[in-house]
């Protein structure tokens, strides 16, 4: 039985997911071909720059920068307690493992654009490992939840000290050991920077973009509307603080570049506080 | 039971995997981290040869760099009857395929050489079959017989159209190319001998290029030992199959010709002198023996 932390998490989670499914479904209704090459170089981006900035982050922190490590900060879907993966080898030069229950794979199937979640398992952990490694170590994702012939994820990592800089040598070596961090509002904004990066220059691709956004924000407050009825809540700033990953319009806006942040602003961040903030007003959802 | 044909096509098979394991273990044993460095270098190397060879002959016989035309048109390895492969898809965009036997596993298994096995599988799919699609492909090799852990192979290949820029769409697609009149000509695979020869000098090439590339001149010391403990192991397994060893025999069943003049490939892959260092440790063992 799930106890309200690991809704807490879980609903969290749900925001990126949703973000992902709502943008992808968007670029490829409106823009078909052009809108895959567009997301999947933007996941290709997100990927790496969340690699690099993680293998940035261990180094400067004296934390060993391995494969080990990797998987504690940043384990692929945070806390969320539906993520249900068995390890085969865990050691900082290879990991193998099989993952049995993705939240993002279900979320993608509810959503029916699971064939537009297999750009991720396609694209995403090939950057990522990419970025983290600087293009040293490798990603193998043979089978993925989000393909409907296979039952689990299968994936192989390795980042050999043979294939390594002296200096990847010393970071490898040298160091303390990880612990997993809180980054969903991170993935986020860096998901959505990446897919505005790709699609800024081009007014059909802004208007899918705008479309997907604006659908998102019906279904985030269509979250916090049910998640406050399924536990008996009541929705006010503390409600907001513990489900929503959101921090402050302000906070949030000032880690994007204006015109990124305007966008994501106009399109979601003012819809959704105003429906939170009418909400709580007429104590709309309150016991 | 096998046939004759089959029973040297499988010894020129194990005669290539054992080299590569012998080539790694004397440079990883003589060398440590290094030697595995230029291992894991000449193997990329390797793969990234016979990638370029092969695009180099499916674009001249006007087929498209995709998927299906990497695994089923003319590949350079010869089949092993050994092999069994269980096949999901297979399109021009993604093979999805499990190797449920692989001999090359197999024997590096009973030769305790697991590790350098792993080396080759890590290594060369990936640099082969990504250099193949000009570094556009997406290889995945989740669980591999080399594996302590897992008990077959999977392959999970794909060359995404909407990765490539536009200007190798046409090359890799169909679709992408509307005046595309199909294949000049068919493409076969070559001969086990043919075939098996040619891998094993590419090998020992980019090996010991590496070799030397990592180590300096001491790199050529671990491969004059590989070579000489190869002809020595080679000679043992032949004595044991035909009591009356001849060089005919061995010859037909390991990949390099009777005579090294014989073979052409070496006016491409005779770099540092290579072919005079096989002619000293290699032939002149077997010679020595089987006159």
């Amino acid at each position: 039985m799930n106890n309200l932390v690991e809704l807490r998490q879980q609903t969290q989670f749900d925001f990126f997911g949703k973000l992902y499914g709502h943008l992808a479904l968007s670029m490829n209704e409106w823009l078909g071909k052009r809108g895959e090459r567009l997301f999947r170089q933007a996941i290709q981006n997100y990927g790496f720059s969340k690699g690099t900035a993680l293998r940035q982050k261990q180094s400067q922190a004296k934390i060993k920068v391995d494969l080990k490590n990797m998987f504690i900060a940043q384990n692929c879907c945070g806390r969320d307690p539906r993520f249900f993966r068995l390890y085969k080898k865990n050691e900082a030069d290879v990991n193998l493992c099989e993952v049995y229950s993705c939240p993002l794979a279900t979320l993608w199937g509810n959503m029916e654009c699971s064939k537009l979640g297999e750009w991720y398992c396609e694209e995403y952990l090939h950057a990522f490992i990419n970025g983290y490694t600087e293009s040293v170590g490798q990603a193998n994702v043979s089978n993925y939840l989000t393909r409907s012939t296979d039952n689990r994820c299968v994936l192989a990592f390795y980042y050999r000290k043979a294939n390594m800089t002296d200096e990847q040598k010393v970071l490898f070596s040298q160091g303390s050991d990880a612990v997993l961090e809180d980054y969903i509002l991170d993935d986020i904004l860096l998901l959505y920077n990446c897919v505005y990066d790709q699609i800024k220059n081009n007014n059909d691709a802004r208007r899918a973009v705008a479309c997907g956004l604006r659908e998102y924000t019906n279904e985030i407050i269509k979250l916090m509307i049910s998640t406050v009825q399924r536990t008996g809540e009541t929705l006010d700033e503390a409600f907001l603080r513990e489900y929503c990953p959101f921090t402050s319009n302000k906070s949030m806006l000032e880690r994007m570049p204006e015109e990124t942040a305007l966008f994501f602003d106009a399109n979601v961040l003012v819809r959704f506080h105003s429906t939170m903030d009418k909400m709580k007003k007429e104590r709309l959802y309150a016991d | 039971m096998l046939t004759k044909e089959q029973q040297e096509a499988t010894n020129l098979s194990d005669s290539f995997t054992l080299a590569y394991g012998f080539l790694g273990k004397s440079l990883i044993q003589m060398y440590g981290d290094l030697g595995e460095k230029a291992l894991r270098d000449g193997t990329r190397a390797f793969g990234r040869d016979r990638a370029e060879a092969l695009r180099r002959r499916h674009l001249e016989a006007n087929y498209k760099v995709n998927m299906k035309s990497l695994f089923t048109v003319g590949y350079d390895l010869p089949s092993d009857p050994r092999f069994k492969r269980e096949l999901q898809f297979i399109v021009d965009e993604a093979r999805v395929s499990h190797t449920l036997y692989c001999p090359m596993a197999a024997i590096w298994k009973d030769y305790g050489m697991m590790d350098i096995g792993r080396i080759y599988c890590e290594e060369f799919h990936n640099a082969c079959y990504s250099h193949y699609a000009y570094n556009y492909t997406k290889v995945n090799l989740s669980k591999t017989q080399t594996q302590a852990e897992d008990d077959y192979c999977a392959f999970n290949v794909l060359l995404i159209p909407e990765n490539l820029p536009e200007e190798l769409k046409p090359i890799c697609f169909e679709q992408y190319d509307p005046d595309y009149s199909g294949p000049s000509h068919p493409l076969t695979s070559p001969t086990a001998k043919d075939g098996f020869s040619s891998l094993y000098i590419k090998i020992l090439h980019h090996i010991f290029c590496a070799a030397i590339a990592v180590l300096g001149e001491k790199g050529i010391l671990a491969v004059q030992g590989a070579l000489q403990f190869s002809a020595k192991h080679a000679l043992q397994l032949f004595g044991q199959q035909n009591e009356q060893l001849t060089q005919d025999y061995f010859f037909r069943n390991y990949p390099l010709a009777q005579n090294i003049e014989d073979e052409k490939m070496w006016s491409d892959y005779d770099s540092h002198n290579l072919k005079q260092l096989v002619l000293k440790n290699f032939y002149d063992v077997v010679y020595a023996t089987i006159p």
